[in-house]
């Protein structure tokens, strides 16, 4: 068992590089000390807002504030410091279900985390809503094959992101599953994008394991994760995306790693324990949505 | 109690020195155990042998860092209460997910004597995480040391699943 030999390895792990990693992010403490200040403020100012007009005064009694379409003006909770107003009619966004949804939180670590915008949805839907998708949620997988069940499906989407990922397994005992992540095309699959023509971009019966030794360093992104056009791809190219592993603490069925491009949507895949034909049918059966 | 204190108190073998180490850092040394083996009993069970080996090893030596000295004992002590349990079958949980991601670095060497194998990999692993820039060496240490789950790392340093997933997975291709 090579590689618990390697994870034992990390006992001997220097005792500085341990507490190292024991520090969270002081941005991140900062921001939460930032997070309640801003909401005790804003409950302040929400007190202050309703109680203020209703105090008995000579004048006419308060009114609410209201912007000029005479929607009420409610004060919600931004990452800034100072709240901002929103309007009642504040666009909805792409799901249209009715599921909760949570502004992320933003975040800026000093060294270096991606920033998340404000309006960021990071939710967990059914199928069904996760179907109803805009753009996305007709190429979502609708169903395993036998024996393996929906596990869960995240949406995430924010001013440079929007995938469906949906996870199914087989349960128990069993490792087998399958990933199925339906992106909007952006300019960071280009350079995965290979014709099938192109083997050397993705046949993996041409690189021994473990790939890190065997394939050229300038095609290694490549090979990890080719993705093809969906009117290139046949079962023989799927087949030459599958492998594998000889793992006593695994499932040592075939693996599958790869990408198919539908005009501007990609479809991603990462399998354990299913057939090459079974996955070919689900991805030629969504050519013509 | 400081840690100079309870090293002093292992060192006179007063008993209370396993008691302040617990009070100090049992849910510590159990969330270590519990990330590996998933199973209060035996997470409980490598916490206490965590105090016995201690006892044990102090005197003669005398830890510069009793939080890290427990950390590598429980880390050790649930690997091998691990390897015990599943040697026939295959088990769920993280460890599961972590083998399978550290079988990537791999080649198909020999095998060799799995003690010596674990230090000589132990000093190439110090090295590789030192030249490490220190995000992705932390990231990196919460995975494959204290065996964290991804979503709790990304919770950890602000960042997303999928980003923490890029993140190992480049940092294992180096490795």
């Amino acid at each position: 068992m090579k590689n618990f030999n390697l994870y034992e390895s990390f006992s001997f792990i220097d005792e500085d590089i341990l507490e190292q990693s024991e520090q969270k992010s002081k941005k991140i403490l900062m921001y939460n000390w930032k997070k309640w200040g801003t909401l005790v403020a804003c409950c302040l100012i929400m007190i202050v807002a309703f109680v203020m007009p209703n105090l008995p005064t000579s004048s006419s009694p308060g009114k609410p504030q209201t912007n000029p379409d005479g929607n009420v003006k409610k004060y919600g909770v931004s990452d800034t410091d100072t709240p901002q107003p929103q309007d009642n009619t504040q666009a909805s966004v792409d799901t249209q279900a009715g599921t909760k949804k949570h502004p992320a939180s933003t975040t800026n670590t000093e060294d270096g985390a991606k920033k998340r915008p404000t309006n960021a949805i990071d939710e967990t839907l059914t199928l069904s809503e996760a179907q109803k998708v805009k753009y996305l949620g007709a190429y979502m997988l609708s169903k395993g094959p036998s024996g393996f069940a929906l596990e869960s499906i995240q949406h995430y989407q924010d001013d440079t992101s929007n995938y469906l990922n949906g996870l199914w397994t087989k349960g128990g005992d069993s490792f087998d599953e399958i990933s199925w992540r339906v992106s909007l095309y952006d300019e960071t699959y280009a350079n995965h994008i290979t014709s099938v023509a192109d083997t050397k971009n993705y046949d993996l019966s041409l690189y021994p394991f473990p790939l890190a030794d065997s394939v050229p360093e300038e095609l290694f992104g490549i090979v990890e994760h080719p993705i093809f056009h969906i009117e290139e791809l046949t079962l023989d190219v799927v087949n030459r995306r599958a492998y594998s592993f000889d793992n006593d603490n695994d499932t040592n069925e075939i693996r599958m790693s790869f990408g198919v491009l539908y005009d501007d949507i990609v479809v991603e895949v990462t399998t354990k324990g299913i057939s090459s034909k079974w996955l070919y049918e689900q991805l030629i059966n969504l050519k013509n949505k | 109690m400081t840690d100079e204190k309870i090293i002093e108190t292992f060192w006179q073998r007063d008993e209370q020195a396993i008691q302040e180490s617990n009070n100090k850092y049992g849910k510590y040394c159990y969330t270590i155990a519990n990330n590996i083996l998933h199973d209060r009993e035996d997470s409980e069970e490598c916490v206490n042998d965590t105090w016995l080996k201690a006892w044990l090893a102090i005197p003669p030596q005398r830890p510069m860092k009793l939080k890290w000295f427990f950390a590598k004992i429980t880390r050790n002590l649930s690997l091998n209460k691990y390897k015990s349990k599943n040697a026939n079958k295959r088990s769920n949980g993280e460890v599961s997910l972590i083998l399978d991601e550290l079988s990537e670095c791999l080649s198909g060497s020999n095998e060799v004597e799995s003690e010596y194998m674990a230090k000589e990999l132990g000093n190439a692993v110090n090295i590789f995480v030192r030249s490490l820039p220190q995000r992705e060496c932390n990231v990196f240490i919460r995975r494959y040391f204290y065996s964290e789950p991804i979503s709790c790392i990304a919770d950890r340093y602000g960042l997303t699943i999928h980003n923490t997933t890029v993140m190992l997975s480049r940092t294992r291709k180096k490795l």
